[in-house]
């Protein structure tokens, strides 16, 4: 099998577009998993992590822009000037163990688009956006749009994922995940969520949850509830009820689908408890 | 099968080598410079028996290319004695028991070499922490977790056995 390694975007996308059966490497931490399986037919690998500008985290007027190659390591490191964003803080602190999080890149994360990905999680609260590219096109995709089944996503085979861009907000995010142990665990069940609460209400809020469906997905009719809802004891033992109502996970080897359910709720009762703080 | 050529800095010494382009670091490091104290227990991430410093930061070398440490500072655990002499945090792990089968040992303190570089007084959940990625089947970790203590200076680690009644007569005042 050939690797390239590239140094940058032009080249990174160039390649993509002469060979036809080709695949990015980043941090190599599902890639090459995969390979030792045998399960991945490709071949040519085109290795970008020499493309320094995909690294950087940038704050923009009314957004900040996380490069693809951004490892979860530096997110951990980087993230604390951002208030805002304390659910993807947390969630790179819990992802993996020290080796993974130095290599494994929230780019990476995404294209997998495993329904456990833990930083998917926490930007799909912060109504992320991604830039794609290839060699004729430039787009912005919704996050929460790119996610069409497990491992299944909307990007195509010549294009690159070069950024996350996470809109400037007021509000707060948190995120908790439950795994089997604390380290490399993939989790049995995460959620993330955004709010901005004035006056005892919700003026906004997403919630978020992993593990819990074939994709990740929001838990629109909780999100509804309580935006029409005074934030209460009430209101937060309806959301619970209601969250568990609303996924449909499966039994696996991790946990039931039963047991998911009820993590969702306590999960959601922690999670609000944080926003009160 | 493409061969590239690689060039990077192993345990201090330049090395420039051909090889199959989508070969293993791991494979890179013991098959090809015989650095056989990398070890492969899993393959795929969970262990950190092959756990190796990549500029300084601890990395799996099972879950990367060789090609993708071109011109970057490498060490193995092999890279730590000078001199014939081992380096202290290697000797601490022997005089805590902290080696039994000894599998896990290198992997297990590259990732406490990569804390102790930037972190040199780590409180103990730092240290779980820092070896959270590595898995050791023998010494259920306490007597690891000892040994990484007792070089961060300014923690008390070793226990003073108690003084015997005719010590206690004679402790300097
Ligand atoms: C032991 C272990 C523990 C783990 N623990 C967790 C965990 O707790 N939580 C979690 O969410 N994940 C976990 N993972 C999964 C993995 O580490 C993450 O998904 C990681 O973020 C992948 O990033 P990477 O840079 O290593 O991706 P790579 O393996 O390099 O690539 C992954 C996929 O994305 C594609 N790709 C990568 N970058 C781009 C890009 N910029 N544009 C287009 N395509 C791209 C590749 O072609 C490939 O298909 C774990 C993995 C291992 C091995
Ligand atoms: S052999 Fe690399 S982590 Fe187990
Ligand atoms: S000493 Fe045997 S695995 Fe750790």
């Amino acid at each position: 099998m050939d690797v390239f390694s590239v140094s940058s975007l032009e080249e990174a996308v160039s390649l993509l577009n002469t060979k036809k059966n080709a695949a990015i490497v980043a941090g190599g931490t599902d890639l090459l998993v995969k390979k030792v399986r045998n399960k991945l037919s490709v071949d040519s690998l085109i290795d970008i992590c020499g493309i320094s500008m995909l690294k950087e985290i940038s704050n923009e007027v009314d957004c900040i822009r996380i490069g693809a190659l951004t490892t979860f390591a530096t997110l951990e490191r980087e993230l604390d000037a951002h208030p805002f964003c304390a659910a993807l803080r947390q969630a790179a602190c819990e992802m993996g163990a020290p080796q993974i999080r130095n290599r494994a890149t929230i780019g990476g994360n995404i294209v997998t688009g495993s329904p456990a990905g833990d930083g998917i999680i926490a930007l799909l609260a912060l109504d992320a956006k991604i830039e794609l590219i290839s060699e004729s096109e430039k787009r912005t995709v919704p996050l929460y749009d790119f996610f069409t089944g497990p491992g299944k996503t909307v990007i195509r085979p010549d294009e690159i994922l070069t950024a996350l861009i996470i809109p400037n907000q007021s509000g707060k995010s948190c995120f908790y995940k439950v795994g089997k142990r604390n380290a490399l665990a993939v989790a049995v069940l995460s959620e993330a969520i955004y709010a901005e609460i004035r006056e005892g209400k919700f003026e906004t809020i997403r919630i978020t949850v992993g593990s819990a469906a074939p994709t990740p997905i929001r838990a629109f009719r909780t999100e509804k509830f309580l935006l029409a809802n005074r934030f209460n004891d009430e209101a937060v033992h309806e959301s619970i009820r209601l969250i568990r109502d609303e996924i449909s996970p499966i039994d696996d080897v991790r946990a039931t689908a039963a047991y998911r359910r009820e993590v969702a709720g306590n999960i959601l009762r922690v999670l609000l408890q944080q926003l009160e703080k | 099968m493409a061969i590239r050529t690689i060039s990077c800095r192993v345990n201090g010494v330049p090395v420039q080598k051909e090889i199959d382009s989508d070969l293993r670091l791991i494979d890179f490091l013991r098959e090809n410079l015989q650095l056989t104290g990398v070890k492969e227990g899993c393959g795929e991430g969970e262990c950190g028996a092959c756990t190796i410093l990549l500029n300084g930061e601890a990395v799996n070398s099972c879950l990367m290319l060789a090609v993708q440490v071109e011109g970057a500072e490498l060490v193995t655990v092999e890279g730590l004695a000078e001199n014939g002499e081992l380096c202290r945090l290697q000797q601490a792990f022997i005089d805590n028991g902290a080696v039994q089968c000894g599998f896990c040992t290198p992997g297990m303190i590259l990732s406490a070499k990569a804390l102790l570089d930037k972190n040199p007084h780590p409180t103990e959940e730092e240290i779980r922490r820092a070896i959270s990625g590595n898995l050791c089947r023998c010494t259920g970790y306490q007597a690891i977790v000892d040994a990484i203590q007792a070089i961060s200076s300014n923690t008390l680690h070793v226990q003073q056995p108690p003084l015997s009644p005719a010590q206690e007569k004679d402790r300097p005042q």
